[in-house]
């Protein structure tokens, strides 16, 4: 088999990943290997797709049976579908610090009313907060 | 050695010192077809070097140069280069076969090979 008979057959192959008929033939070596690995980097996104695309209807399916079919006769609390997609790009590092910083802030502040409840609960509106005596 | 670890060979650059004039000598898939729908076959240059290597050096301006005449480029061949060296032709056989290895798809090393290569 001759080169061009190799170049031939492959010519429909890179033009499906992507090349025009110019680049396959006149570019210079090294482009069609980069179209090659870009085809690969996309099969690959769109299989993870594909899998969290099953994910989801997973989930509807999941949450759908529970809240519709419910032979026990019991009263349930209905369940929610997810509220929100699921992440697929990491978070970068700044992003990653301001959703630490809001879950600090969170827990502070259901530290600081859970310690109001307690207060009120047992010594009515006085501060329990423990004094050094001089 | 694997797919990502090859590296891309030069092309090579002719610069004339009297003209300034300067040719990038490199194949892509379109002059191997020329070269091979002309009869061209590697294989030959071992076997016809006398005829062959002029042919294979005029192809080699075809991606770069298309305009370029054959008997211009004999003459630069014969005359300003004074011949091909092994080296020069060695490296134009390497870009030839540059637009055929870019399609050869590496899988990667055996694993636990059973035979060792020493080069």
């Amino acid at each position: 088999m001759t080169y061009s008979e190799i170049f031939e057959i492959n010519c429909p192959i890179y033009m499906a990943y992507g090349m025009t008929y110019e680049e396959y033939w006149f570019s210079a070596p090294g482009r069609a290997k980069a179209y090659r690995e870009a085809y690969k980097l996309k099969v690959k996104a769109k299989e993870a797709e594909m899998w969290r695309q099953g994910l989801y209807i997973l989930d509807a399916l999941n949450v759908s049976i529970y809240n519709n079919l419910n032979f026990s006769g019991k009263h349930r609390t209905p369940q929610k579908y997810i509220e929100k997609p699921l992440e697929v790009v990491a978070k970068s590092k700044a992003e990653q610090r301001i959703e630490a910083e809001q879950e600090r802030q969170k827990a502070v502040e259901s530290l600081k009313a859970w310690g109001n409840a307690l207060r009120r609960k047992y010594n009515g509106d006085r501060d329990i907060r423990p004094r050094i005596e001089n | 050695m694997s797919e990502s670890a090859r590296e891309k060979v030069k092309p090579i650059v002719l610069r004339n010192t009297e003209t300034n004039d300067e040719y990038v000598l490199e194949f892509n898939k379109d002059s191997v077809r020329f070269a091979e729908d002309r009869g061209f076959r590697l294989v030959d240059l071992d076997n016809f070097p006398a005829t062959k290597i002029p042919e294979f050096f005029f192809y080699a301006f075809r991606m770069h140069h298309k305009n370029v005449q054959r008997n211009k480029t004999d003459k630069m061949l014969e005359e300003d280069l004074g011949g091909m060296s092994p080296k020069f032709l060695q490296r134009l056989v390497e870009l030839y076969n540059e637009p055929l290895n870019e399609l050869v798809v590496d899988e990667g090393e055996v694993k636990n090979p059973k035979m060792e290569i020493e080069l």
